[in-house]
């Protein structure tokens, strides 16, 4: 049980909270803020997704893309990622931020699904970004213990 | 007998009224196109503050919807995601059996909490896996790794790959998957 679990529960601000990584694997460089996500539909096993309230929009490994379902997308779409432009897709998906106390939440969020030419490999961590996602929901971070609260307005 | 027919008004048979709704017609429509031009040259050269300015002035009944679906994917791309949802919906409107805006409008929508269940997730579990991310994930770069409770579940150069090794039983919310980055 997180130190604050209690108090932000009763106040109504969390209904959840969960113990995040600060490292994403084995890249210590950066501290992060790393989450598991799981798909609502399909019942598959969550994957660790990095938390960037700096980023747009939340982005998926288009390898977790083929096997999540979607609720609708948009065919191709040029973003700016990280000051590359990259095509894809956007689409909306049913996922659960998941808890170690309290409540698990679902949330239907957009995507966005880089499209890769032939031989590309995409290596890069799934990241949860502003748009579409965090923008809705209430969040807040004790890192003394790896603490993210979440609740819903 | 005699028949008696209403009287009507005289009607003007000249062109002037005519030509005059059609000039003002063409200046509406001309003003239109015009706005949209400036709009594209707007965002060439980034110009967040113009794109705005002049889309509030657009009236997208005068346009087609694949001109509206350019100026959002316009604004998708200079990160104006606000402006980009607040068209998509404008055009939900005025293009109420239109598909692909409607595609649009529920991609760009903003997110929305669902539900809620008991929580899934085991802290226990959670610390030994990403124990075992750091300790061990190195000598598995570039594939994907399942791991449970801090203990690798299987590991393969593809997702469909690695789940057909660990099975149905394994893909539960118990084991974590990742690709682990080169």
């Amino acid at each position: 049980m997180a130190k604050f679990d209690a108090i932000l529960f009763e106040s109504g601000f969390a209904i959840g909270s969960i113990y995040y990584d600060d490292h994403y694997l084995y890249d210590d460089r950066q501290n992060r803020i790393v989450l598991t996500i799981e798909q609502e539909r399909l019942k598959n096993s969550p994957i660790p997704m990095i938390v960037d309230t700096g980023a747009p929009w939340s982005i998926l490994d288009p390898e977790v893309a083929r096997v999540w379902s979607f609720t609708s997308e948009v065919a191709v779409v040029n973003l700016n990622i990280r000051g590359e432009t990259r095509r894809g897709r956007l689409l909306r998906a049913n996922i659960i931020l998941e808890a170690t106390n309290g409540e698990d939440l679902t949330i239907e969020a957009t995507f966005f699904v880089p499209l890769l030419d032939l031989d590309e490999v995409w290596n890069y961590p799934n990241f949860l970004g502003l748009s579409g996602f965090l923008d809705r929901f209430r969040f807040g971070v004790d890192a003394s213990e790896n603490a993210f609260y979440f609740g819903r307005f | 007998m005699s028949l008696n027919y209403p009287e009507v008004e005289e009607i003007d048979l000249s062109e002037a009224p005519l030509r005059e709704a059609t000039r003002q017609a063409e200046t509406a429509t001309g003003k239109q196109e015009s706005l949209l031009l400036a709009i594209e040259e707007a965002a060439a050269i980034k110009d967040r503050h113009a794109i705005i300015a002049l889309a509030k002035q657009v009236d997208w009944r005068s346009h087609r919807p694949d001109e509206l679906i350019r100026v959002i994917q316009s604004c998708l791309f200079l990160d104006m995601v606000l402006l980009a949802r607040e068209l998509a919906d404008a055009g939900r409107r005025v293009f109420p059996s239109d598909k692909k805006i409607e595609q649009w409008a529920i991609v760009l929508a903003p997110a929305k909490v669902i539900g809620t269940r008991p929580a899934s997730a085991n802290a226990e579990h959670l610390k030994a896996s990403y124990q075992w991310f750091r300790n061990n994930s190195t000598q598995y770069k570039g594939q994907w790794v399942a791991v449970r409770a801090g203990e690798l579940v299987g590991a393969a150069q593809t997702l469909k790959e690695l789940q057909e090794q660990i099975g149905q039983g394994q893909r539960n919310s118990k084991t974590i998957i990742v690709k682990v980055l080169i």
